[in-house]
């Protein structure tokens, strides 16, 4: 004979449910909470530890969150909090933007976009960079090396791998913000 | 007026995070006063996040295919290295996107990504694309890189202008000059051959099979697999075809001197002449050359420069014996573990003026050699191994020092000495992956401070006994971090807080106590164990000053 559930049973199990969902909210929602972090705390390392400390506040508050209602603000306000946490720890090892302007950044922080078409579209962006200023971008963002790093592999300065870098990064904005704007 | 190429420049460095304070003030002025800076950010940063995301993508497709290759049967996918597959979301995204139908069996009609963190909980086997068990990779992996060719396995009464730990047992050395004063130094290269060096003597190391001598006396032992080594000299090179011989370079004359085997002189006329067992040759200036018979006493082979090292071992390893006795007596010394008389359960706290500090408790781990052969150390490698210590009171200051082997960095963070739980006065010592030692304070509100030391245990220090101890020093308001007694990072502290400690761990950490950030039993953990191996630590309740810290190390010194 099937065992009757019980009140506390039922609640258990309708909490469980609800940490699932807001779980996968925030799975849905990982690519966006990804880059408002690496935007505001653009060291790779560190933007990882404030996701990872964003998702297990999630996890904690959970119950808090009201299904239906604006994950992404009430997201966003976490991972914003982490942010503001983590700069008043003695964490940071870089000039990182003060809360103020975080915040007015978070603001104005632009809406979903097609992750999938901005990724081909800087796949063939890449390629038009030249050999050696693909290896630099592929240094940095693949293999995570500092500006140093990088430098000591190719004989550069640091401040020549970061000129490099910039420009590199300046005409792949452009580049896919021109096949964007054609795709529309 | 809105400057677009200034503003470029400004959003460029802080991306590369190289702002200057002045920057990052003028960046600042510009995102508040400019709707069109703010818009131009983001712009920016959507790069960055994409250059990002598309290396995390093409990281992740290699490993796809690396699984994919090196995977055969059942696989398990472990929920105890949590920590780092949160950073590997990417990876696992990537392995559910090229294998939709597996995905689909795997996770059933709920078909939903939340699954992916549910399957964190699940230990079972789930599928025979998961990860191996305890495989750690981090979100881009990197590579790691050494231009090392060859490794300290001897040092005895070495003078250098080098620096000085540069010539440690277990130093890797890169091409370059090795030049001593005085002493005797063991080199084996990475191809097997091994070279004895006595002082004075200048050479350079150029590959994993070839050197050049420049002046001195050494010997070399070339197994077969190093058949081929070369020794360069200002007059002839010395090919060896798999042989022990010597070599004296001054700047009248070389000599060579062939103990067993063959080896092949290379003038530089591109002349080759075989020298066997039993001869020897010395060339001029002139380059006229002079055989003789050879003559091995004359120089510090392998087998001799043992004999030293082990009376060396010896004499230090009885000196930090007498030492400690005068250690376990200061008052202030609450944990002394000297890992001497390995017992199976058990390390031993040496310290018996403080009644009410019990020995810790093994769990998991090995016992292994110490500083000195006959010394023994415990060694942590599995994520399970620990030992457990619980440490009563609270102190205003305090100061923890440890001689560990540390074989490698890939956790994001590793244990030293943590405890269990994040309340005020809490201390976590670890070492963070880009090798920096930190030491974590819960302050008065319940966050964390974190203090890194300025120095890094780079790959280098990697594999050798080292001494790291760091003071938080609540009269001075300052935390410092010491490596190898020297000073590593001195930073001031904002608040006033007495260390609790509690519940703690060598070498590990158990955060399940933790009711706030670990509510839920079976929720995942981070895993922070140590990859290496501690010799001797020390738990004082005050605060150690440089010298005290500088006199520690001298004492515990392996060499």
């Amino acid at each position: 004979m099937l065992k009757k559930q019980t009140a506390a049973e039922k609640q258990a199990e309708a909490a469980a449910a609800h940490l699932a969902a807001v779980q996968a909210l925030f799975v849905d929602h990982l690519p966006i909470v990804r880059s408002l972090v690496l935007a505001l705390w653009p060291d790779f390392d560190g933007a990882n530890d404030i996701v990872q400390e964003t998702f297990l506040t999630v996890n904690r508050r959970a119950a808090s969150f009201k299904l239906g209602t604006d994950f992404t603000a009430w997201v966003a306000s976490i991972a914003r909090f982490k942010i503001k946490e983590a700069w008043a720890s003695k964490y940071r090892s870089f000039e990182i933007l003060s809360p103020k302007i975080v915040d007015s950044l978070i603001s104005t922080m632009p809406g979903e976009s097609d992750r999938q078409l901005e990724l081909s579209a800087l796949k063939e962006c890449m390629e038009r960079l030249s050999p050696k200023a693909g290896a630099i971008v592929e240094m940095r963002y693949e293999q995570s090396h500092s500006l140093k790093e990088i430098g000591d592999r190719i004989g550069w300065t640091a401040g020549s791998v970061h000129v490099a870098l910039s420009r590199a990064r300046m005409l792949l904005r452009d580049c896919v913000h021109a096949k964007l704007a054609k795709a529309q | 007026m809105f400057d677009k190429h200034r503003l470029d420049v400004l959003l460029g460095r802080y991306f590369d995070q190289t702002l200057t304070p002045q920057q990052r003030e003028q960046f600042e002025l510009r995102l508040e006063s400019s709707a069109e800076a703010r818009a131009a950010f983001w712009k920016y940063a959507r790069i960055h996040n994409l250059l990002r995301e598309l290396a995390q993508q093409r990281t992740s497709d290699r490993f796809v295919e690396l699984s994919l290759v090196a995977q055969g049967g059942e696989v398990e996918n472990d929920s105890r290295d949590i920590e780092l597959m949160f950073q590997d979301e990417c990876v696992e995204s990537t392995l559910l996107r090229r294998r939709p139908s597996i995905y689909q069996v795997l996770m059933g009609v709920a078909a939903s990504l939340a699954l992916l963190l549910a399957a964190w909980h699940i230990t079972r086997p789930v599928a025979p694309l998961a990860r191996p068990p305890h495989t750690v990779i981090a979100s881009s992996p990197v590579e790691i890189v050494s231009k090392a060719v060859a490794v300290v396995t001897g040092a005895v009464g070495i003078e250098s202008e080098a620096h000085r730990h540069a010539y440690n047992v277990g130093a890797t050395l890169d091409p370059g000059i090795i030049k001593l004063q005085k002493g005797f130094l063991q080199i084996d290269f990475f191809s097997g051959a091994r070279v004895t060096l006595q002082g004075p003597v200048e050479l350079k190391l150029v590959s994993t099979m070839e050197m050049e001598c420049l002046s001195g006396r050494l010997s070399a032992d070339v197994p077969p697999q190093a058949r081929g080594f070369r020794i360069n000299t200002p007059r002839m090179d010395v090919v060896d075809l798999g042989t022990s011989f010597g070599m004296d370079v001054d700047s009248d004359q070389m000599e060579v001197h062939v103990f067993t085997g063959e080896v092949e002189l290379h003038n530089e006329n591109g002349k080759v002449r075989s020298l066997y067992e039993g001869q020897a040759e010395t060339v001029n200036e002139s380059g006229r050359l002079r055989s003789f018979t050879s003559v091995p006493d004359q120089f510090v082979r392998s087998k001799g420069l043992r004999n030293r090292l082990e009376a060396n071992f010896r004499d230090r390893h009885q000196r930090w014996l007498s030492d400690g006795d005068n250690i376990n007596q200061d008052p202030s010394l609450l944990f002394r573990f000297d890992m001497q008389n390995p017992q199976e359960n058990t390390l031993n706290n040496r310290v018996r003026h403080t009644p009410s500090t019990a020995d810790g408790l093994i769990v998991g781990g090995s016992w292994t050699t110490g500083r000195w052969p006959g010394k023994s150390a415990f060694a942590f490698s599995s994520i399970s191994d620990r030992v457990r210590l619980s440490v009563p009171g609270q102190f205003d200051s305090v100061t923890l020092a440890a001689w560990v082997r540390i074989n490698g960095t890939e956790r994001l963070y590793s244990s030293l000495f943590m405890t269990d739980d994040f309340f005020p006065g809490a201390l976590h010592w670890q070492v963070y992956h880009d090798g920096r030692v930190l030491l974590g304070i819960c302050p008065p509100d319940g966050q964390h401070a974190d203090f890194y030391s300025s120095k890094s245990i780079n790959s280098g220090l990697l594999g050798q006994w080292i001494h790291l101890s760091v003071v938080y020093d609540s009269q001075a308001r300052e935390v410092r971090h010491y490596l190898n007694g020297a000073p590593a990072s001195r930073e001031s502290v904002r608040f006033s807080q007495p260390v609790r400690i509690g519940k703690a761990e060598l070498g590990n950490w158990n955060p399940g106590s933790r009711p706030i950030r670990y509510p839920m039993a079976e929720e995942p953990r981070p895993i922070r164990n140590l990859n290496g191996s501690m010799d001797e630590f020390e738990f004082f309740t005050r605060a150690l000053s440089d010298a005290e810290i500088q006199n520690l190390h001298l004492q515990g010194a392996p060499w």
